[in-house]
């Protein structure tokens, strides 16, 4: 259920971002809708969950996009990787925490995306264009994140729910160490 | 001296007299005393009833207001609902005659050309600002594959670089990654249309010596396996003059609006045959 939970959110974003986003041309330069998730699981998720999404999330963004293979799911296992103990060094609010890390991210996939392209293309990407969207995408993951983080909050509460209602009208045998209790 | 009944009589009389009298001087005096009596009447009378009409007025206009509005409210409702229906279909027609007009473009591209064509529409677009490609409904399923080019009435959109059986990627002409064999339509002269990422391309190659003019049309020379022979890409909007190099720095417009594609025709069996487009040069 959890795991499902978080490939609909996949699936969903995605085809928000790519689908309907984009479609708005205050939002055309919008971030990476699954840099948040990610960092949410990364933040407040277990590993398993985390790494469902960094892998299948990867790859879909991937395809859909223009971009080198494995750009993305480089990316996002490098935030997984600066991210995973964060937690433990600074003691603020998680909603602060999850703002600050996302506007982080965005700012790393924008240096990888940056440094795929001058390798690729040998060629400087400072541009006004390239800082435009640079700044426009780490505005929209500061206005956008607080909403996202109250969006992942809920859905997952739900989710959480639905499986330990799920648990507690089990009628089957209950197993402990291999053996069978009642 | 005089009988009760003389008395009745006599009275009768003189009343009745006084009456004559009285009825006599009216018809004679009927201007002035007439007209000061309905002065008097009217000046007496007429304010108060105006005042109680008034009010009368006032609380049956209330009153029919009072319940009108709620009907009015309940018509003004329905046809509020009715109103947003209409603009609704009003849009869906818009929509409908920008649709047709667009696929008029198309069915004249297509009679325009020997090449086979398929219409698509494009569902989704690039979700990093860095990369310029879009997803159009349409795979191998329709005979979609990689390398089919991808054109609109008015130009070059880009190219196939990857299809499942219903859908494929087609990279956009604007994009980094992306290359094109192209000639100056004018001269002849041949360079290398890249993108630059900004909506715009720059025209790679072209020998110094070549005469280039801004608003030059730009077009496919067909050499690169990808892109039949002659469909326009776009027109050369500034051109930098260098002291030193082999070639001219070219930056061009494409003609295409990559902001506003909704349907784009792929090229099915993209032959190095010429196209004939017929508004390439305006």
């Amino acid at each position: 259920m959890r795991f499902i939970t978080c490939l609909t959110i996949v699936i969903f974003w995605i085809s928000v971002q790519t689908a309907l986003i984009i479609e708005f041309s205050l939002l055309s330069a919008s971030f990476d809708f699954l840099i948040s998730f990610i960092v949410f699981l990364i933040l407040f998720r277990s590993w398993q969950e985390t790494w469902l999404v960094i892998i299948l999330g990867g790859i879909a963004v991937n395809i859909i996009s223009g971009a080198p293979m494995g750009v993305y799911m480089i990316t996002y296992i490098l935030l997984f990787i600066f991210f995973k103990n964060v937690k433990a060094y600074f003691h603020t609010p998680d909603s602060s925490l999850f703002i600050i890390l996302v506007i982080i991210g965005v700012m790393v996939e924008q240096f990888i995306f940056g440094a795929f392209i001058f390798i690729q293309k040998s060629s400087v990407l400072l541009s006004m264009r390239t800082l435009r969207i640079c700044f426009s995408q780490i505005f929209m993951a500061g206005v956008l994140s607080p909403l996202m983080l109250m969006l992942f909050n809920k859905i997952f509460y739900v989710s959480d729910r639905l499986i330990s209602d799920d648990r507690r009208t089990y009628h089957g045998p209950i197993w402990k160490h291999g053996k069978k209790i009642s | 001296m005089f009988s009760k009944k003389t008395i009745v009589i006599a009275g009768a009389m003189i009343l009745i007299t006084l009456n004559i009298i009285v009825f006599s001087f009216n018809l004679i005096l009927k201007s002035s005393l007439g007209d000061s009596a309905t002065w008097a009447t009217f000046f007496l009378i007429s304010p108060v009833q105006g005042v109680i009409h008034l009010s009368l007025n006032f609380t049956d206009e209330l009153w029919k207001h009072y319940f009108n509005l709620i009907s009015v409210s309940k018509e003004n409702h329905e046809l509020r609902k009715k109103l947003s229906i209409l603009i609704q279909y009003n849009n869906a027609c818009k929509e409908i005659e920008a649709s047709n007009e667009r696929l008029r473009e198309y069915v004249e591209l297509k009679k325009q050309t020997p090449n086979r064509l398929t219409a698509a529409e494009v569902i989704s677009k690039d979700p990093s600002p860095w990369y310029q490609t879009l997803i159009i409904n349409k795979g191998k399923s329709s005979g979609v594959v990689k390398d089919c080019p991808v054109i609109i009435s008015e130009g070059i959109v880009g190219y196939v670089v990857a299809s499942s059986p219903e859908y494929a990627k087609v990279l956009l002409i604007i994009d980094r990654n992306s290359s094109i064999d192209a000639v100056i339509q004018r001269t002849r002269g041949r360079g290398i249309v890249e993108g630059m990422n900004n909506n715009q391309c720059k025209l790679n190659y072209v020998l110094r010596q070549l005469d280039v003019e801004i608003g030059d049309t730009i077009v496919s020379s067909g050499f690169d396996g990808i892109y039949p022979k002659g469909i326009p890409i776009g027109r050369v909007s500034k051109i930098i003059h260098k002291n030193s190099g082999l070639f001219k720095e070219i930056e061009m417009e494409p003609f295409v609006d990559f902001s506003k594609l909704e349907e784009v025709m792929v090229i099915l069996n993209p032959m190095n045959q010429e196209f004939s487009f017929g508004s390439c040069d305006s």
